[in-house]
């Protein structure tokens, strides 16, 4: 105690008062920090965050595009209409069908074709960049492609089932409630292959080829090392994929409206699709914009659980 | 010296700015003036975004502007599916365009929103009265004419003389019942191409479209069904409606229908000769034309065919002209549809697409009544609307289209089709 009474006082000079200095740096720093993630806040809020905000208070007026802008509140009434008609749990399932089907698909391909790049095959690098094309065809084009692949008089599928007597009469792929889904989700696949495919060779090319050799030299074999070293490390990569995947399957448009139109019968009209048809078939902007909020419900709980579930060392 | 000298350059300087200023004032007056004496319309359409109408619509507005040099028109293009939402979301904006080209299943959306300009007022009586009456009908909400008929066409039974002749049939005998079309539809059916590829007897489309819901109720009013009674209550559960969604039924189960196929596909497959017959628009044949010219001569048109209810009837398929409630220029825009209505411009018109006239004077006209529409050209007496107009009509015609997906790709029978849709249409015909 003697020792810290007796301590000298240290005069503060402007060279010493280092408390002072480095608080004034540091919240410098988050100013100018700020300062610098200002425009991109402002850009996405009034792009995104007030749209979202909007959609959300839409959904409790009764706005119709056709009522000369008479837009009043009606509390829950476009989510009980909607609850009432069962078609937003209807388009929910087929949405989650979809969606599951795809995704699964597309990884169990994915991975598979990866691991084939991965290994020296004659003409790789043709391999890999023809891989890509599905990828780089807007989804719009893919989607008229398919529909004339599918088309029942005169489409190359039927063509080529009639021929190899697969089929006797011609199926009409997209408008057969049996088929249209499994049409959508085979174009979706095709599409979407090269992306997963390329994101999982990235993941597999990162692996240190020393796991492998030291996974030899204990006497694995291929398989053992694709579910012992392989899978595990690119736990990473699947899950930021798969996530990515499943979003771009749970919000998928394009495809459905133009090869199917949502029918027939609703049965490919999925969360997206019931949407586009409220707001802009029937014009009833409340009730779209209700689809769309309880949309996004689900996938923010779906992707925090997704997260939770699936936290990597890195996260 | 020094002292003048910038004394000078300062009464020179604000000489020259105030002579701007004065100059400037007098061509802004001038300007404005002009823009006064110069009224510009715009006018929403489909028609400039396709190929087929692109120069016709230039031509006519050129003309319009040639003999009215006060009066401007400036098209605003949309694609035909997405003109409605974007003209009322302009309108909610605030920037209705002055002129619209409506069509048939929108029309109510453009009444019943009041964002469209009651014509009564606006349009000469004679052209109104001059008017068929049941397309009159179709373009009045509440009693008020909202819109001027540009060019019409109710559903027509479109079909192929050669495969008429290669089936043992008369091809200058289409058939006058459903009974007599179903038999002839049978003996295409029964024929192949060159290809051995089916060749399908009837085209009807059911795809999930309004243009097809309109075809439906075309073939519920023929068999004596609707939507409402006469007292315009709803009425769907009949058996009027029920024998209506049968003879889709039976279309499926005898494969004669293209499944679920949009009036695209059909004329697509009549281009290729893999189709028999099938119910479209006037206008539709020349999708047909456009693939393959040589069917020009092999096509042939005839009016719907009777059932034991009706002598057929049909839906008015119309291409309208609005005025926009928020429109400044109703009186040059009223000039501007009553001119592109009028007997000078439909001729040109003709000359692009097959139609109808709506108007009881410009009908009679022979120049405008070619060989190829001849058969049809009474077919507007055999016109009819519905008794009551919903705002929510679109919403319905695509359950319409949902109901005969039921019955046929979907293999439910008939009654349990209009069981469902009757539900359906109690929620959303309210009004």
């Amino acid at each position: 105690m003697e020792t810290l009474k007796s301590t000298p006082k240290i005069k503060k000079t402007p060279y010493n008062n280092n408390n002072k200095k480095t608080f004034s740096a540091g919240k410098m720093d988050r100013l100018f920090g700020i300062a610098l993630i200002l425009p991109a806040i402002l850009v996405v809020g009034f792009t995104t965050f007030y749209p979202v905000l909007k959609s959300i208070v839409m959904s409790f007026y009764d706005y119709k595009l056709s009522a000369n802008k008479n837009y009043s509140l009606n509390n829950f009434e476009n989510y009980k209409e909607i609850f009432k008609s069962g078609e937003f749990l209807s388009a929910t399932y087929i949405t989650v069908i979809y969606m599951v089907l795809v995704v699964i698909i597309l990884f169990v391909i994915g991975i598979l074709l990866a691991n084939a790049l991965d290994k020296k095959i004659p003409g790789r690098p043709v391999i890999r960049s023809l891989m890509l094309l599905p990828w780089v065809i807007p989804t719009v084009i893919t989607a008229l492609l398919w529909l004339w692949l599918f088309q029942p008089q005169y489409g190359l599928l039927n063509y080529i089932f009639i021929k190899m007597h697969i089929i006797s009469d011609p199926i009409s792929w997209v408008s057969s409630p049996k088929f249209a889904l499994m049409s959508v989700s085979v174009a979706s696949i095709w599409r979407q292959l090269p992306f997963v495919t390329i994101m999982v060779l990235a993941g597999i090319q990162g692996i240190p080829q020393s796991l492998y050799e030291a996974a030899t030299i204990d006497g694995a074999n291929s398989v053992q090392a694709f579910f012992s070293i392989t899978l595990p490390m690119l736990k990473g990569v699947i899950k930021s994929t798969m996530l990515i995947t499943i979003i771009t399957n749970f919000k998928q448009f394009p495809l459905f409206w133009i090869m199917t139109g949502g029918g027939p019968m609703d049965t490919t009209t999925n969360l997206a699709i019931l949407t586009y048809k409220n707001s802009f078939v029937n014009l009833n902007f409340g009730k779209g914009a209700a689809v769309a909020t309880l949309w996004l419900l689900i996938l923010v709980i779906f992707s925090t659980v997704y997260n939770k579930a699936f936290k990597t060392n890195s996260d | 010296m020094l002292k003048t000298k910038k004394l000078l350059t300062m009464f020179i300087t604000t000489t020259m700015i105030l002579s701007l200023v004065g100059c400037g004032k007098k061509v802004v007056q001038k300007v404005e003036e002009k823009k006064q004496e110069v009224v510009t319309l715009k006018f929403a359409n489909w028609g400039q975004s396709e190929e087929a109408t692109k120069a016709i619509f230039q031509k006519m507005a050129d003309d319009f502007t040639a003999k009215n040099p006060k009066i401007k028109i400036e098209f605003s293009n949309y694609p035909y599916n997405e003109i409605q939402q974007q003209v009322l979301v302009m309108a909610n904006g605030g920037n209705s365009p002055d002129v619209v080209q409506g069509e048939s299943s929108s029309f109510v959306s453009y009444a019943s929103s009041g964002f469209a300009e009651p014509l009564d007022n606006l349009i000469d009586k004679k052209v109104t009265d001059d008017i068929y009456p049941g397309v009159k009908d179709s373009m009045s909400y509440e009693g008020k004419l909202y819109a001027l008929p540009w060019i019409c066409s109710p559903f027509v039974l479109v079909y192929n003389k050669d495969l008429f002749t290669k089936a043992g049939l008369d091809p200058n005998s289409p058939p006058k019942t459903y009974a007599d079309m179903i038999k002839a539809a049978e003996a295409i059916g029964k024929l192949k191409d060159a290809s051995g590829n089916s060749i399908y007897g009837l085209g009807e489309t059911t795809a999930a479209v309004t243009i097809s819901g309109n075809a439906i109720l075309s073939t519920m009013f023929s068999f004596g069904g609707g939507l409402y009674d006469k007292d315009g209550k709803l009425a769907i559960n009949t058996p009027e409606n029920i024998a209506a969604f049968n003879f889709y039924k039976d279309l499926e189960t005898k494969k004669l229908n293209p499944q679920s196929g949009k009036l695209k596909d059909l004329r697509n497959l009549m281009a290729i000769e893999r189709l028999g017959m099938y119910f479209d628009q006037t206008w539709g044949v020349s999708g047909v034309f456009a693939i393959n010219k040589n069917m020009k001569t092999n096509v042939a048109l005839a009016p719907m065919p009777a059932t034991d209810k009706t002598k057929g009837l049909s839906v008015l398929s119309a291409h309208q002209l609005l005025i926009m409630k928020d429109s400044k220029h109703k009186a040059e825009s009223a000039k501007f549809i009553e001119y592109l209505t009028s007997q000078q411009a439909l001729k040109e018109y003709y000359q692009t697409v097959s139609f109808l006239p709506g108007f009881k004077s410009i009908s009679q006209d022979t120049t405008m009544i070619s060989d190829f529409i001849k058969p049809v050209k009474d077919s507007l007496t055999g016109v009819k609307s519905l008794e009551k107009a919903d705002p929510n009509l679109q919403n319905a015609l695509m359950e319409l289209t949902t109901a005969a997906q039921t019955c046929t790709v979907g293999g439910d029978t008939a009654e349990n089709a209009v069981k469902k849709l009757d539900s359906k249409l109690k929620d959303i015909l309210k009004k």
